[in-house]
Protein backbone atom coordinates (compact mmCIF):
# COMPACT_ATOMS: atom_id res chain seq x y z
CA UNK A 1 0.00 0.00 0.00
CA UNK A 2 1.43 3.45 -0.79
CA UNK A 3 1.69 6.56 1.27
CA UNK A 4 -0.30 8.44 -0.89
CA UNK A 5 -3.58 5.85 0.02
CA UNK A 6 -2.90 5.70 3.59
CA UNK A 7 -2.76 9.63 3.58
CA UNK A 8 -5.97 9.65 2.38
CA UNK A 9 -7.21 6.68 4.56
CA UNK A 10 -5.88 9.15 7.40
CA UNK A 11 -7.56 11.47 6.45
CA UNK A 12 -11.09 10.25 6.17
CA UNK A 13 -10.36 8.23 9.30
CA UNK A 14 -9.82 12.06 10.83
CA UNK A 15 -13.09 13.60 9.45
CA UNK A 16 -15.15 10.59 10.30
CA UNK A 17 -13.88 10.28 13.84
CA UNK A 18 -14.33 14.34 13.87
CA UNK A 19 -18.61 14.20 12.60
CA UNK A 20 -19.05 10.95 14.79
CA UNK A 21 -17.41 13.06 18.18
CA UNK A 22 -19.36 16.04 17.60
CA UNK A 23 -22.94 14.03 16.84
CA UNK A 24 -22.41 12.31 20.07
CA UNK A 25 -21.34 15.45 22.10
CA UNK A 26 -24.18 17.46 20.62
CA UNK A 27 -26.38 14.64 21.40
CA UNK A 28 -25.59 14.31 24.99
CA UNK A 29 -25.55 18.21 25.08
CA UNK A 30 -29.64 18.18 24.34
CA UNK A 31 -30.02 15.07 26.08
CA UNK A 32 -31.92 16.93 28.89
CA UNK A 33 -34.45 18.03 26.57
CA UNK A 34 -35.45 14.72 25.52
CA UNK A 35 -36.43 13.08 28.60
CA UNK A 36 -40.02 13.63 29.77
CA UNK A 37 -40.02 12.28 33.30
CA UNK A 38 -43.02 10.52 34.28
CA UNK A 39 -43.75 8.88 30.96
CA UNK A 40 -43.34 5.96 31.56
CA UNK A 41 -45.67 5.96 34.52
CA UNK A 42 -48.15 7.18 32.32
CA UNK A 43 -47.51 3.97 29.55
CA UNK A 44 -47.67 1.56 32.04
CA UNK A 45 -50.55 2.51 33.04
CA UNK A 46 -52.46 2.89 29.52
CA UNK A 47 -50.58 0.46 27.45
CA UNK A 48 -52.16 -2.92 29.36
CA UNK A 49 -55.14 -2.16 28.04
CA UNK A 50 -53.46 -2.94 24.73
CA UNK A 51 -51.44 -5.75 25.31
CA UNK A 52 -52.22 -7.21 28.27
CA UNK A 53 -48.47 -9.07 28.58
CA UNK A 54 -46.41 -6.58 30.36
CA UNK A 55 -43.18 -7.71 29.06
CA UNK A 56 -44.35 -8.24 25.47
CA UNK A 57 -45.46 -4.45 25.72
CA UNK A 58 -41.81 -3.46 27.00
CA UNK A 59 -40.17 -5.31 24.67
CA UNK A 60 -42.18 -4.68 21.05
CA UNK A 61 -43.84 -1.29 22.03
CA UNK A 62 -41.81 1.02 24.32
CA UNK A 63 -38.44 -0.84 24.20
CA UNK A 64 -39.12 -1.69 20.36
CA UNK A 65 -36.10 -0.23 18.96
CA UNK A 66 -33.82 -2.09 21.74
CA UNK A 67 -35.43 -5.10 20.30
CA UNK A 68 -34.20 -4.39 16.56
CA UNK A 69 -30.45 -4.03 17.92
CA UNK A 70 -31.12 -7.30 19.95
CA UNK A 71 -32.47 -8.95 17.16
CA UNK A 72 -29.55 -7.95 15.00
CA UNK A 73 -26.91 -9.15 17.39
CA UNK A 74 -28.45 -12.83 16.79
CA UNK A 75 -27.92 -11.97 12.77
CA UNK A 76 -24.16 -10.70 13.96
CA UNK A 77 -23.82 -13.48 15.90
CA UNK A 78 -24.47 -16.38 13.24
CA UNK A 79 -22.70 -14.23 10.28
CA UNK A 80 -19.23 -14.43 12.72
CA UNK A 81 -19.49 -17.86 13.07
CA UNK A 82 -20.17 -18.69 9.88
CA UNK A 83 -17.28 -16.43 8.53
CA UNK A 84 -15.06 -18.02 11.15
CA UNK A 85 -15.37 -21.52 11.58
CA UNK A 86 -17.04 -21.98 7.70
CA UNK A 87 -14.71 -20.19 5.13
CA UNK A 88 -11.63 -20.04 7.21
CA UNK A 89 -11.27 -23.61 7.92
CA UNK A 90 -13.23 -25.47 5.72
CA UNK A 91 -13.56 -23.92 2.14
CA UNK A 92 -10.26 -22.43 1.73
CA UNK A 93 -8.28 -25.52 0.15
CA UNK A 94 -5.28 -23.99 0.38
CA UNK A 95 -5.50 -23.43 4.07
CA UNK A 96 -7.11 -27.04 4.76
CA UNK A 97 -4.16 -28.65 2.60
CA UNK A 98 -1.65 -26.41 4.85
CA UNK A 99 -3.01 -27.89 7.94
CA UNK A 100 -3.36 -31.37 6.40
CA UNK A 101 0.63 -31.18 5.03
CA UNK A 102 1.55 -29.81 8.39
CA UNK A 103 -0.08 -30.84 11.41
CA UNK A 104 -0.63 -34.62 10.20
CA UNK A 105 -0.59 -36.58 13.87
CA UNK A 106 -3.40 -34.46 15.50
CA UNK A 107 -6.47 -36.47 16.21
CA UNK A 108 -8.46 -36.89 13.27
CA UNK A 109 -11.41 -38.54 14.50
CA UNK A 110 -12.55 -35.62 16.53
CA UNK B 1 -28.60 -42.30 -4.74
CA UNK B 2 -31.48 -43.58 -7.29
CA UNK B 3 -32.76 -45.49 -4.39
CA UNK B 4 -32.60 -43.02 -1.76
CA UNK B 5 -34.84 -40.63 -3.12
CA UNK B 6 -38.18 -42.69 -2.69
CA UNK B 7 -37.87 -43.30 0.88
CA UNK B 8 -36.06 -40.62 3.20
CA UNK B 9 -32.88 -41.96 4.99
CA UNK B 10 -33.54 -41.65 8.20
CA UNK B 11 -31.75 -45.01 9.07
CA UNK B 12 -28.71 -44.10 8.26
CA UNK B 13 -26.91 -43.43 11.68
CA UNK B 14 -26.63 -45.26 14.56
CA UNK B 15 -29.31 -43.89 16.61
CA UNK B 16 -31.64 -45.64 18.70
CA UNK B 17 -34.77 -46.77 17.34
CA UNK B 18 -36.97 -45.13 20.25
CA UNK B 19 -35.42 -42.04 19.20
CA UNK B 20 -35.71 -42.43 16.08
CA UNK B 21 -39.70 -43.19 16.26
CA UNK B 22 -40.06 -40.49 19.02
CA UNK B 23 -38.45 -37.66 17.89
CA UNK B 24 -40.40 -36.74 15.01
CA UNK B 25 -44.01 -36.36 16.74
CA UNK B 26 -42.30 -34.44 19.54
CA UNK B 27 -40.67 -32.16 17.24
CA UNK B 28 -43.89 -31.47 15.27
CA UNK B 29 -45.89 -31.19 18.89
CA UNK B 30 -43.11 -28.27 19.46
CA UNK B 31 -43.28 -26.33 16.24
CA UNK B 32 -46.78 -26.08 16.82
CA UNK B 33 -46.47 -24.94 20.55
CA UNK B 34 -44.07 -22.56 19.08
CA UNK B 35 -46.31 -21.48 17.07
CA UNK B 36 -49.56 -20.90 19.32
CA UNK B 37 -46.63 -19.07 21.82
CA UNK B 38 -45.61 -16.62 19.06
CA UNK B 39 -49.08 -16.07 17.87
CA UNK B 40 -50.53 -15.64 21.23
CA UNK B 41 -47.31 -13.39 22.70
CA UNK B 42 -49.13 -10.11 23.15
CA UNK B 43 -51.87 -11.68 25.65
CA UNK B 44 -50.26 -15.04 27.28
CA UNK B 45 -46.19 -15.11 28.79
CA UNK B 46 -43.96 -15.83 25.90
CA UNK B 47 -43.20 -14.27 22.16
CA UNK B 48 -41.38 -14.19 19.63
CA UNK B 49 -37.72 -14.81 21.03
CA UNK B 50 -39.77 -17.74 23.10
CA UNK B 51 -41.54 -19.33 20.17
CA UNK B 52 -39.19 -18.70 17.55
CA UNK B 53 -36.53 -20.61 20.42
CA UNK B 54 -39.07 -23.67 20.69
CA UNK B 55 -39.11 -24.20 17.08
CA UNK B 56 -35.60 -23.94 16.79
CA UNK B 57 -35.53 -26.48 19.52
CA UNK B 58 -37.57 -28.83 17.68
CA UNK B 59 -35.57 -28.32 13.97
CA UNK B 60 -31.81 -28.91 15.97
CA UNK B 61 -33.64 -32.14 17.98
CA UNK B 62 -34.21 -33.37 14.46
CA UNK B 63 -30.91 -32.82 13.08
CA UNK B 64 -29.34 -34.33 15.94
CA UNK B 65 -30.86 -37.21 16.26
CA UNK B 66 -31.45 -37.82 11.90
CA UNK B 67 -28.74 -36.09 10.95
CA UNK B 68 -28.59 -32.98 8.36
CA UNK B 69 -29.29 -35.42 5.37
CA UNK B 70 -31.62 -37.49 6.83
CA UNK B 71 -33.84 -34.50 8.64
CA UNK B 72 -37.62 -34.41 7.60
CA UNK B 73 -37.35 -30.80 7.73
CA UNK B 74 -34.58 -29.79 5.87
CA UNK B 75 -33.33 -26.35 5.76
CA UNK B 76 -31.60 -25.13 2.80
CA UNK B 77 -29.26 -22.01 2.91
CA UNK B 78 -31.73 -20.26 0.34
CA UNK B 79 -35.05 -20.89 3.08
CA UNK B 80 -32.46 -19.65 5.95
CA UNK B 81 -31.39 -16.28 4.01
CA UNK B 82 -34.96 -15.73 3.06
CA UNK B 83 -36.38 -16.25 6.28
CA UNK B 84 -33.89 -14.30 7.97
CA UNK B 85 -34.08 -11.13 5.56
CA UNK B 86 -38.04 -10.99 5.45
CA UNK B 87 -37.97 -10.75 9.91
CA UNK B 88 -35.41 -8.28 9.46
CA UNK B 89 -37.53 -6.30 6.52
CA UNK B 90 -40.84 -6.75 8.43
CA UNK B 91 -39.58 -5.03 11.06
CA UNK B 92 -37.62 -2.09 9.80
CA UNK B 93 -40.40 -1.75 7.35
CA UNK B 94 -43.51 -1.62 10.35
CA UNK B 95 -40.69 1.14 12.33
CA UNK B 96 -40.62 2.90 9.61
CA UNK B 97 -44.08 3.36 9.02
CA UNK B 98 -44.28 4.68 12.32
CA UNK B 99 -41.56 7.24 11.29
CA UNK B 100 -43.37 8.11 7.90
CA UNK B 101 -46.98 8.82 9.57
CA UNK B 102 -46.12 10.48 13.02
CA UNK B 103 -42.21 11.30 13.19
CA UNK B 104 -41.18 8.79 16.16
CA UNK B 105 -39.65 5.19 14.92
CA UNK B 106 -41.63 1.98 15.93
CA UNK B 107 -44.48 4.44 17.00
CA UNK B 108 -47.44 1.96 17.48
CA UNK B 109 -49.55 2.73 14.41
CA UNK B 110 -52.04 0.07 14.88
CA UNK B 111 -52.69 0.82 18.33
CA UNK B 112 -52.65 4.72 18.11
CA UNK B 113 -52.06 5.02 22.25
CA UNK B 114 -51.48 8.74 21.52
CA UNK B 115 -54.21 9.36 18.34
CA UNK B 116 -51.66 10.87 15.71
CA UNK B 117 -52.74 8.41 13.48
CA UNK B 118 -56.22 8.69 11.32
CA UNK B 119 -58.14 5.79 11.94
CA UNK B 120 -58.24 5.03 8.07
CA UNK B 121 -54.13 3.98 8.53
CA UNK B 122 -55.48 2.72 12.17
CA UNK B 123 -57.69 -0.31 10.36
CA UNK B 124 -54.90 -1.33 7.99
CA UNK B 125 -52.51 -1.90 10.93
CA UNK B 126 -54.77 -3.21 13.74
CA UNK B 127 -54.41 -6.46 14.25
CA UNK B 128 -57.62 -8.28 14.30
CA UNK B 129 -58.19 -9.11 17.77
CA UNK B 130 -60.18 -8.51 21.08
CA UNK B 131 -57.15 -6.35 22.46
CA UNK B 132 -56.45 -4.25 19.02
CA UNK B 133 -52.83 -4.45 19.89
CA UNK B 134 -51.31 -2.93 16.75
CA UNK B 135 -48.15 -3.72 15.38
CA UNK B 136 -47.12 -5.99 18.22
CA UNK B 137 -48.30 -9.31 17.24
CA UNK B 138 -46.81 -8.82 13.40
CA UNK B 139 -43.24 -7.49 15.20
CA UNK B 140 -43.76 -11.00 17.21
CA UNK B 141 -44.17 -12.85 14.12
CA UNK B 142 -40.60 -10.52 12.45
CA UNK B 143 -38.79 -11.31 15.59
CA UNK B 144 -39.93 -15.75 15.79
CA UNK B 145 -38.62 -15.81 12.43
CA UNK B 146 -35.47 -14.57 12.95
CA UNK B 147 -34.72 -16.36 16.04
CA UNK B 148 -35.97 -19.47 14.16
CA UNK B 149 -33.69 -19.41 11.38
CA UNK B 150 -30.74 -18.31 13.09
CA UNK B 151 -30.58 -20.49 15.91
CA UNK B 152 -31.03 -23.06 13.98
CA UNK B 153 -28.57 -21.62 11.21
CA UNK B 154 -25.75 -22.32 14.26
CA UNK B 155 -26.61 -26.18 14.37
CA UNK B 156 -27.04 -27.26 11.16
CA UNK B 157 -23.73 -24.97 10.02
CA UNK B 158 -22.04 -26.62 12.39
CA UNK B 159 -23.28 -30.43 11.85
CA UNK B 160 -22.00 -29.51 8.19
CA UNK B 161 -18.42 -28.95 9.02
CA UNK B 162 -18.28 -31.82 11.08
CA UNK B 163 -19.68 -33.74 7.94
CA UNK B 164 -17.08 -31.59 5.71
CA UNK B 165 -13.81 -32.25 8.14
CA UNK B 166 -15.35 -36.01 7.81
CA UNK B 167 -14.83 -36.54 4.69
CA UNK B 168 -11.32 -34.41 4.13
Amino acid sequence: MSDYTTSIRSLIMALATIIFASALFDALYGFKHLIQPGINLVYNAIGTQLVPNMVTLVVFDWRGFDTLGESLILVTAVLVVLLVFGKGKILDKNINEEIDSGIDDEGDDE
Amino acid sequence: MVEGKKSPNWNKNDSSPILKIMTLPIAIIMIALGIMTILGGHITPGGGFQGGAMIAGAIIFCVIIYGVDGSPFKISHKFISTLESVGALAYVLLGLAGLALTGSFLYNVGGNLYGLVPPAIVAIFSYPDVTHSGIVPYLNIAVGLKVFVGLSAVVIAFSQFKKLAEEE
